[in-house]
């Protein structure tokens, strides 16, 4: 009898573990699905009407890195999309002049790099430089590549030249190939800024100055020669933008960790990813308040705008 | 009995505690398994993982046996001929003075191919080359602005068994002085490409081998197409020789080029012999084929066997070059084994024969003449380019000739080892059509010897001729 009883209360407890792991699905489940509809009405809460039209939407200019953000927010704050003629985006140098000499309101890109800083003096222009999304300054290697991590010094000597083989960071024996950008290029203004600071960087060989943030990506990615390469760029750039061009490649490079800590959505945003830095909204300082370019501004930091660039999947700022 | 009972009880009671111990071991393990398995069913539930194609597409490389391209071999054109259809429709929109015929409205033209064997095929590529034409005008018509069509479709490329038909359009509006308004005009190209042996068309991939990185090509094909775009625009950032430091345009629009390449890769592109032309949003640029020569299949791709009517029609050439070799004709007693020699002609066929023969008979002279330098010189090789050009003069009916020929040595060992690689570099590089090959600029190892010009303005004349010495190549 008792035997028979322990059997039962035993398939009896048996029930009941499983019943609780099922209620314990549900509940995450449905907490998931509650904060995805909060979010959903967030979203909704925040207003979708138009806040512009598109004859009165300032003209804006971005880097490449930041053109699926803007065209997000134009999507977003005047119900349509305009055509690639209308937009007529040029990159981040060219959009820095273009600010400077009045023929856009508004550009979102990259920090300035010294030259345009100094453009902008020259031409009596003040920059008024806005952070509207976070984003985290990237070194990627070919996934053969057996290192995993690299602190900032060492990224640092690499490109000073003080490191030259990648048996010197754990890795294999072989010659580090490190290409660089061009000039004014938003990545290597990035690099300057960010890594190299006060260190002279090595001029790069020609055929390591590498024209397109495309092409050295394919370069890395390399079987046959690139698994002794090294490359950065922009952590959106670096994943989302080349993962919907070419996944296949995409899948051939990783991203270093910088002091122990890889670059995820996670790090960047909370900050503890190390080589931080941000897509900025920049405008003339002499812009008018209650200009429709100040409104654009305040909507992209508005809790609608900071929306509009996490589903376009990039970091909030806020 | 009472002891016996009480061991029986004591055996009992150790047996229930167990039991009992066991039991929640068991329900323990059961407890974790089942809250590893929800953890996973929760993990797999929000991420939504979706199975993944795993199959490598280098896994898929169904062109394993096509051979890669070698610079140093010949392959052949198709042994089709084509027929040029022109005619023009509409209202005559310029009328000149002279000979210059009147323009049109609409100045259309098309090739139509005959010589395959199977005459659906033939038939099926030559209606739709036509149907292209009819479309494309229906369609540019639709530019009301635009005064003038002219559309012309054009065997750009005949070979290995694939055939590429680039079809060029304009459309113009004149000046109008009267109503103030400037010309205007806009150019575009769309491409038809075949095997012959199908009559299939062939796709934009169908060029490359499948482990081929076609993104990069375009990449960088683009880039440079757009570099160049702004140097010869004049863009103060850049300058000839493409070391300019401002990228920034640039980057962006070809990024825009391989978004459109991935949404649809089957872009619209026509070839020649040397290069690729790609057409993405407009945007015509030049994929160079040598540059990227292992990545190219089609010279190799898509041969068949016993396509023509006639094979003799079917010439050599080297992979990458637009110039066929199509020798005009040999010079009897000319021929030995340290000396090579070709004579091209560049001319308008309705000049007569009696022309052609007496330009051949100067050009004769001077190679027999070379020949008997070269007889007595065993330990050298000799290596001749000419080009010869006849035609009628306009203004006067005055039947001219002239030709120039490029005469130079090198040791008989390089000769004999190096005389085709010599050759197809020579057909490769940048150059007038109306010239020969100076073979001692495409290859360090070769001399110049001599260059030998003549001009005639009658073929009843003596022509001018210019003999250019090494020595005189010095003093200049």
């Amino acid at each position: 009898m008792k035997k028979i009883l322990s059997v039962f209360g035993t398939i009896l407890a048996m029930i009941l573990i499983v019943l609780i792991c099922f209620g314990a699905y549900n509940y995450v489940i449905d907490i998931e699905d509650e904060q995805n509809r909060v979010q959903d009405e967030l979203t909704k809460e925040i207003d979708s009407n138009p806040l512009f039209s598109l004859e009165n939407y300032p003209k804006v200019d971005a880097s490449l890195a930041t053109q699926p953000l803007t065209d997000a927010f134009i999507e977003d704050f005047t119900g349509t999309l305009p055509n690639e003629e209308e937009l007529n985006y040029t990159n981040t140098h060219p959009g820095y002049v273009k600010l400077i000499n009045g023929e856009v309101d508004l550009i979102v890109v990259t920090e300035p790099s010294d030259e345009e800083i100094k453009l902008a003096e020259e031409a009596g222009v003040e920059l008024e430089i806005i952070p509207v999304v976070k984003e985290g300054f990237v070194f990627y290697v070919n996934e053969n590549n057996p290192v995993k991590n690299l602190s900032l010094e060492n990224i640092q000597n690499i490109y000073t030249g003080n490191i030259k083989n990648w048996k010197e960071l754990g890795g294999n024996d072989k010659p580090i190939r490190a290409f660089q950008r061009p000039e004014n290029s938003g990545s290597q203004t990035g690099m300057y800024s960010l890594v190299m600071k006060n260190k002279k960087i090595m001029e790069a060989p020609k055929e390591d100055l590498i024209d397109t943030m495309f092409e050295i990506i394919n370069l890395v990615s390399n079987y046959d020669n690139g698994e002794n390469a090294i490359g950065y760029s922009y952590y959106y750039y670096a994943t989302t933008m080349f993962n919907d061009m070419d996944k296949d490649i995409a899948d051939r490079i990783k991203l270093l960790a910088v002091d122990g800590v890889e670059p995820n959505d996670e790090t960047i945003k909370n900050d503890t990813y190390p080589l931080q830095t941000a897509y900025y909204i920049v405008i003339n300082k002499n812009e008018e308040e209650g200009s429709n370019t100040r409104k654009l501004v305040d909507a992209m930091l508005s809790p609608r705008g900071q929306s509009v660039a996490k589903e376009a999947g990039y970091v909030p700022v806020k | 009995m009472s002891q016996l009972s009480s061991g029986g009880r004591k055996n009992r009671a150790q047996n229930d505690k167990v039991n009992y111990k066991q039991i929640i071991y068991f329900l323990g393990a059961f407890a974790i398994i089942c809250i590893i398995v929800t953890a996973i069913c929760i993990f797999y539930t929000i991420n939504g993982k979706k199975s993944e194609n795993n199959v490598n597409e280098s896994e898929l490389n169904t062109d394993v046996n096509i051979e890669k391209i070698s610079l140093d071999k010949k392959y052949f054109t198709n042994g089709i001929e084509n027929k040029n259809v022109k005619y023009k429709e509409g209202d005559v929109v310029e009328r000149f003075d002279g000979d210059v015929e009147d323009i049109y409205e609409y100045e259309i033209s098309y090739e139509q191919i005959s010589g395959l064997k199977n005459n659906d095929i033939q038939n099926k590529i030559n209606k739709e080359i036509e149907n292209e034409v009819k479309d494309l005008k229906i369609l540019l018509e639709q530019n009301p602005k635009f005064e003038r069509i002219s559309i012309s479709a054009y065997i750009s490329a005949s070979f290995s068994d694939v055939l590429s038909v680039a079809i060029d359009y304009s459309l113009i509006k004149a000046a109008d002085l009267m109503l103030d308004e400037e010309a205007d005009y806009k150019t575009g190209s769309v491409g038809l490409n075949y095997r012959l042996d199908t009559g299939e068309k062939l796709q934009f991939n169908d060029l490359f081998f499948n482990t081929s990185n076609i993104k990069q090509i375009l990449n960088n094909s683009a880039y440079e197409a757009y570099a160049w775009q702004y140097a010869m625009d004049g863009e103060t950032d850049f300058n000839m020789n493409l070391d300019n430091t401002n990228y920034g345009n640039i980057e962006n629009k070809v990024f825009k080029i391989l978004a459109e390449y991935n949404k649809n890769p089957d872009l619209d592109f026509y070839f020649t012999p040397k290069s690729i032309f790609a057409i993405i949003k407009d945007f015509k640029f030049e994929i160079d084929m040598k540059k990227y020569y292992e990545d190219i299949s089609i010279y190799r791709a898509f041969i068949a066997d016993n396509l023509y009517t006639d094979n003799s029609l079917k010439k050599e050439f080297y992979a990458f070059t637009d110039s066929y070799l199509t020798q005009s004709y040999e010079i009897e007693n000319v021929k030995g084994t340290n000396f090579y020699y070709e004579i091209m002609c560049y001319s308008h066929d309705e000049v007569n024969a009696e022309v052609r023969e007496k330009v051949q008979e100067k050009i004769d002279e001077h190679l027999k003449h070379y020949y008997e330098i070269a007889e007595s010189n065993p330990d050298k090789g000799y290596m001749i380019s000419v080009i010869y050009f006849y035609d009628t003069d306009p203004n006067s009916e005055q039947k001219y000739y002239q030709y120039d020929g490029y005469v130079t040595t090198m040791s008989l060992d390089y000769f004999n080892k190096n005389r085709e690689k010599v050759i197809a570099n020579a057909r490769r590089e940048e150059r007038s059509e109306l010239w020969s090959y100076d073979f001692s600029e495409v290859d360090k190892n070769i001399e110049f010897f001599e260059q030998f010009m003549a001009h005639a303005e009658d073929y009843n004349l003596e022509p001018e001729i210019r003999i250019e010495t090494k020595a005189d190549r010095g003093a200049i």
